[in-house]
């Protein structure tokens, strides 16, 4: 994950001036690893499981640990976005290269390169006030989660998840989908078999699970799942998924949860 | 007060039109004034059911686009007087019908009918979505096995987002009306059991329809079930489901035709 700051331009002539504000997003970064073409095997499985994972989702794209030249990066983005991908921006690459035909390029959510846009007449739009400064700092380091990235030595290990739960109090019928973001998703119902639950944080269904749960979609691994009786299609916590096929016989139908541990989903039964 | 109905299913094959044709004649045998409407537009069928195909002249689309009167063309039943049917166009397709041109017709009817009975088509598309988009009640039929299962709960939700009534903020009236039910094999598990499909789609149910010959026979000679032969098992079924759609409280029990122990060894035997 990683974070996003619009530049404010000093405030000029008040009578034509046009207002930036400064606002931070999280948004989802997408780590290609090394060799693309069995990431994309990897990526093309679990587009079969969720077509529409990334559909209405801000990408960005990390390329920090590949080391790609140029033209294998315009490839990675024509091709991800063939996917159905829609990349807001691309991050460690060379900031020199920004051009029309690749996304905007963003530094590492730490620092913001220099905007080449032309409209700004050339300013060097990063003017950040300390406290900005500051709340920009707080809000990256909370983001960078578990993650072991140079901004993380003095982060909070238990990041917080902000925004209330969401709670439907009715059945989530097949073909609907249920997208919570930032915090817990409630379901009084049942969530049918073709319906979609993806919430930052927890998933708790007081019905019978039959389609899909995922729990910390952006990536937190101390999110978990509870049903009432599990039939589900699939499960996933933290972008680590279990379908069916791999649902043990003895949980199936049972009160249960799921959580993370060592990278594979355990599932628990509740009574 | 005049109620608009709509039998729907999502799967296609489940028997909506025969459920339209004998559900509409079921109420108009209770005297009650009814228009059967076909929304199959490119595909209709409900004109064969009813027996009126070689009466068609004026279809849903001519009205609905201004070019014939809607007394012209609905088609009088030549059983019963109070059950008429608007046949849909075979040569145009669905995006022939407008949301505008199809609340135009359904109020029309309104003032002339007691239960406007649409027949959906197949699907989740256009056609679909404005057969039911001005109904207060919903027939959804399902075939007792998995796919039909899902896609009658997909429909449901869409009865319960893209409807008129539910964007008011209302509450459609929906009811599950299982088709072509064989209890034996219910009991041998090759079927879902009412209780499984109950338990899934978690709607109440109107009705269980017996598989039977005599639904094909009547088709066939352009007949509902409940005209053609007023004794036989799902002709009885359709009956007590219509009774219960006018508020009446019937006992639910599967119909069944009633063999002697010969026959019924014989047919053991011959199978």
């Amino acid at each position: 994950m990683t974070a996003q700051l619009e530049p404010s331009p000093p405030l000029t002539q008040p009578s034509t001036h046009i207002r930036f504000r400064g606002r931070s997003f999280p948004v989802l970064a997408l780590e290609p690893d090394a060799p693309i073409a069995g990431w994309f095997e990897r990526l093309d499985a679990c587009l079969e499981h969720s077509p529409a994972f990334f559909s209405r989702k801000a990408i960005v794209i990390d390329v920090t640990k590949l080391g790609l030249d140029r033209d294998t990066v315009g490839d990675l983005v024509e091709q991800l976005s063939g996917r159905g991908v829609r990349i807001m921006g691309l991050t460690g690459v060379d900031p020199s290269w920004a051009c029309d035909d690749l996304p905007p390029i963003l530094t590492n959510g730490r620092s913001i390169a220099a905007d080449e846009a032309p409209a700004e007449g050339g300013e060097d739009a990063l003017s950040l006030t300390p406290s900005e400064r500051a709340a920009f700092d707080e809000i990256a380091q909370a983001l960078a989660g578990g993650e072991a990235g140079p901004a993380s030595q003095t982060h909070d290990p238990e990041p917080e998840r902000s925004a209330a739960p969401l709670i439907v109090e009715t059945a989530v019928r097949s073909g609907q989908s249920i997208f919570h973001p930032d915090g817990d998703v409630i379901v009084i119902g049942s969530v049918s078999s073709g319906a979609d639950i993806v919430a930052g944080g927890s998933v708790h269904v007081y019905g019978t699970v039959r389609g899909r749960i995922m729990a910390g979609a952006y990536g937190d691994s101390r999110a978990r799942i509870f049903c009432r009786r599990l039939e589900a299609e699939l499960l996933a916590v933290g972008g680590f998924y279990m379908t069916a096929d791999e649902i043990r016989d003895d949980v199936r139908g049972r009160a249960v949860h799921a959580r993370l541990e060592d990278e594979t989903i355990k599932i628990t039964k509740l009574d | 007060m005049p109620k608009i109905l709509v039998v729907t299913s999502g799967k296609g094959g489940v028997g909506k039109t025969t459920s339209t044709a004998a559900l509409g004649a079921a109420l108009a045998q209770s005297n009650q004034k009814v228009a059967v409407v076909d929304f199959d537009v490119g595909l209709r069928n409900l004109d064969l059911v009813m027996g009126a195909e070689r009466r068609v002249v004026y279809d849903l689309i001519n009205v609905a686009q201004g070019d014939a009167k809607l007394h012209q063309a609905l088609i009088r039943d030549k059983r019963l007087d109070n059950l008429y049917l608007l046949p849909a166009s075979q040569t145009r397709d669905k995006d022939a019908l407008t949301e505008e041109g199809v609340r135009r017709v359904i109020d029309e009817l309104r003032e002339r009918f007691d239960w406007i009975v649409c027949d959906s088509p197949a699907g989740i598309e256009r056609g679909a979505t404005l057969a039911m988009r001005f109904a207060d009640v919903a027939v959804v039929v399902a075939n007792p096995e998995v796919s039909s299962v899902r896609d009658s709960d997909r429909i449901i939700g869409l009865l319960d987002a893209k409807t008129e009534i539910a964007e008011k903020g209302g509450r459609m009236e929906k009811h599950l009306l299982l088709t072509r039910y064989d209890a034996g094999r219910a009991a041998r598990g090759e079927m879902l059991n009412v209780d499984d499909v109950l338990e899934i789609l978690s709607i109440p149910l109107l009705g269980i329809i017996p598989e039977s010959e005599d639904v094909l026979r009547a088709s066939n000679v352009g007949t509902p079930v409940t005209l053609h032969s007023g004794t036989s098992a799902p002709s009885r079924a359709y009956a007590d489901a219509a009774r219960r759609l006018c508020g009446a409280e019937v006992p639910m029990d599967i119909p069944s035709d009633k063999k002697g122990l010969l026959v019924r060894l014989f047919g053991r035997r011959a199978a």
